[in-house]
């Protein structure tokens, strides 16, 4: 025990590694997919596609970060240089009823350190959770010049593979079941403009970390770590325009863990730390008139304050075509 | 749409109670790790050689009062009343600290040891500050406990445990004062009984080492330890 303490629990290089989970735990378990930009349907829109309707999205994210927050003290990365942490997405939206959809997703993660100081690091990369959500239209009525949406989804995901979570801030996620309730509402104004909020909570499990000891504010002689639970909010503006086959966003979005540590002076992030960011990001999404079904997606985020977190800045990309299975035709954008 | 909607609903209800009852999980803060008989006594462990003193009379322990006076009498009315009316914490600390305390002091041990080891980080100017024993608060706190730091913290904790253990045997076995429940029946005794001579208490003595040891070499947990020690002492 006293050995493993000694020369498990310290680096004695002041290396500095975090806490990866929080962003990339909660854009997925949350079922939240990716930010804000994957507009065509995910679990965290207002969007909803038709009975007997199926969208399928694959998409390619750029995160990267040169700088941390250990606690609220914003360091830069000394010795893991500039981290990048790339996904490919591939996720798949049906149509179950015309006001209840149900998603699955499955991202590959693959992080990397710049070279050469970062290279006495190796990344990681590997399938991340496995995702289900489902999201039920509560409410669709015409209001004033416009129309009110309210929603609710449910998720849950799940690691689909073995990887080591207590690797930050190389590790591909989080390691721990989650389960998320979300409320969505929205206001469309005939002219195309709206506007969207949306609160989730998020439950998160435990994962097993590589040590039978940790230090979260005194000693834990077990490898489980208590992933914290956290709130999320999010608002939107966006607007439609030509003849709603462009779509542009603008969101803001926060994180708030209820509980758990801040990470330690020049030490490695553990997925038991209290993560908090605020993000804005821009989205931009096409539908192709010319081919039925047909979309395209654009989106920059950004972490703009946070706590035991990565100061990320993600671009992404993605396509997105939706088809109708039994019709063999395309409602397109009917929900809009 | 309603049948359909609560088709849904049930299943989805046992799924959010299955998981959330597989959801907790117990994270141990200490090792599970119970009080014990001993196979076996040893009487001479009196004359053992510690490290660092003479001999286990090196230390003068005054003679207990009689078992016959008032004194020791009314510490006997005490201990029974204590024990008659013990709180459920008392005895989760009565479990908690074992008849063998060691363990438990030098888990404290390691506690402070991962928390403090923590690199002194570079001033603003590029420079390092070395942690220093007489300004302890910092920047940077005292100490910074790093592996050879905390091998001689471990160290010094098990020498004090050690050689205190030698002086109180070496008494308990000059004075031979039974212990409170050989000399009134009615006492429970909290631990596997034994025919180990109570006074002075092995457990008081693995109390004050540890505490003052590990006080001297963190001397910011100073607080702490006394609540620590006090809680050790009481259930002693």
């Amino acid at each position: 025990m006293t050995q493993k303490i000694l020369f498990h629990n310290h680096n004695p290089i002041p290396s500095i590694k975090f806490h990866w989970f929080s962003i990339w735990g909660w854009l997925f378990l949350v079922g939240l997919l990716l930010p804000t930009y994957m507009e065509a349907q995910t679990p965290s829109d207002a969007l909803m596609m038709r009975s007997k309707n199926i969208c399928v999205l694959f998409s390619y994210d750029m995160g990267t970060f040169d700088r941390y927050w250990e606690g609220s003290l914003l360091r830069s990365n000394e010795t893991i240089a500039t981290v990048d942490r790339n996904t490919v997405l591939p996720m798949a939206a049906i149509g179950i009823l015309d006001n209840l959809n149900f998603y699955v997703s499955l991202p590959y993660v693959s992080t990397d350190s710049s070279e050469p100081n970062g290279g006495k690091f190796t990344g990681a990369r590997g399938f991340q959770d496995i995702g289900f959500a489902l999201k039920y239209r509560a409410i669709r009525t015409n209001l004033g010049k416009g129309t009110f949406t309210a929603l609710a989804t449910t998720g849950f995901s799940t690691p689909f593979t073995n990887y080591l979570s207590d690797y930050r801030p190389y590790s591909i996620g989080s390691g721990a079941p989650e389960f998320s309730l979300r409320a969505i509402s929205q206001y469309q104004w005939n002219n195309g403009f709206y506007v969207r909020g949306s609160l989730a909570h998020l439950w998160r499990g435990y994962t097993e970390a590589e040590r039978d000891y940790y230090y979260n504010n005194g000693s834990y002689y077990t490898a489980w770590m208590d992933v914290p639970n956290a709130w999320t909010y999010e608002g939107i503006i966006g607007k439609w325009f030509f003849d709603t086959s462009l779509k542009l966003e603008l969101s803001y979005m926060s994180l708030t863990s209820t509980s758990g540590d801040d990470i330690r002076a020049y030490n490695a992030a553990q997925p038991t730390n209290k993560v908090e960011f605020d993000r804005l990001g821009f989205s931009a999404q096409y539908f192709i008139k010319s081919i039925k079904g047909l979309g395209v997606v654009a989106y920059h985020n950004r972490v703009v304050d946070g706590r035991n977190t990565p100061k990320l800045s993600n671009t992404g990309f993605g396509i997105t075509y939706q088809f109708n299975v039994i019709k063999k035709q395309t409602d397109e954008n009917d929900a809009q | 749409m309603k049948t359909m909607r609560n088709k849904i609903y049930f299943p989805f209800l046992a799924l959010v109670t299955i998981i959330l009852a597989s959801c907790e999980k117990d994270t141990p803060r200490y090792l599970p790790y119970e009080d014990y008989a001993y196979s076996e006594l040893n009487a001479d462990g009196g004359d053992w050689v510690p490290v660092l003193q003479e001999s286990g009379s090196a230390i003068e322990i005054m003679a207990p009062a009689s078992s016959d006076s008032q004194e020791y009498q009314n510490e006997l009315q005490e201990v029974k009343q204590a024990m008659g009316s013990r709180t459920s914490e008392q005895k989760k600390a009565i479990t908690y600290w074992t008849n063998n305390p060691a363990i438990r002091w030098n888990e404290v041990a390691l506690e402070l040891i991962a928390k403090y080891n923590l690199i002194p980080g570079p001033n603003a100017d590029g420079t390092y500050t070395l942690p220093n024993p007489s300004n302890p608060e910092g920047p940077p706190a005292f100490p910074f406990a790093h592996p050879p730091y905390a091998c001689r913290a471990l160290a010094y904790m098990s020498v004090a445990q050690f050689d205190g253990l030698i002086t109180a045997w070496h008494y308990k076995y000059e004075y031979n004062r039974a212990a409170p429940y050989q000399n009134d029946e009615t006492i429970d005794y909290a631990y596997q009984e034994n025919d180990i001579p109570s006074f002075p208490s092995d457990g008081a003595v693995i109390a004050r080492a540890s505490k003052n040891i590990l006080t001297a070499m963190f001397p910011l947990e100073a607080t702490y330890l006394q609540d620590l020690e006090e809680e050790h002492l009481e259930k002693a």
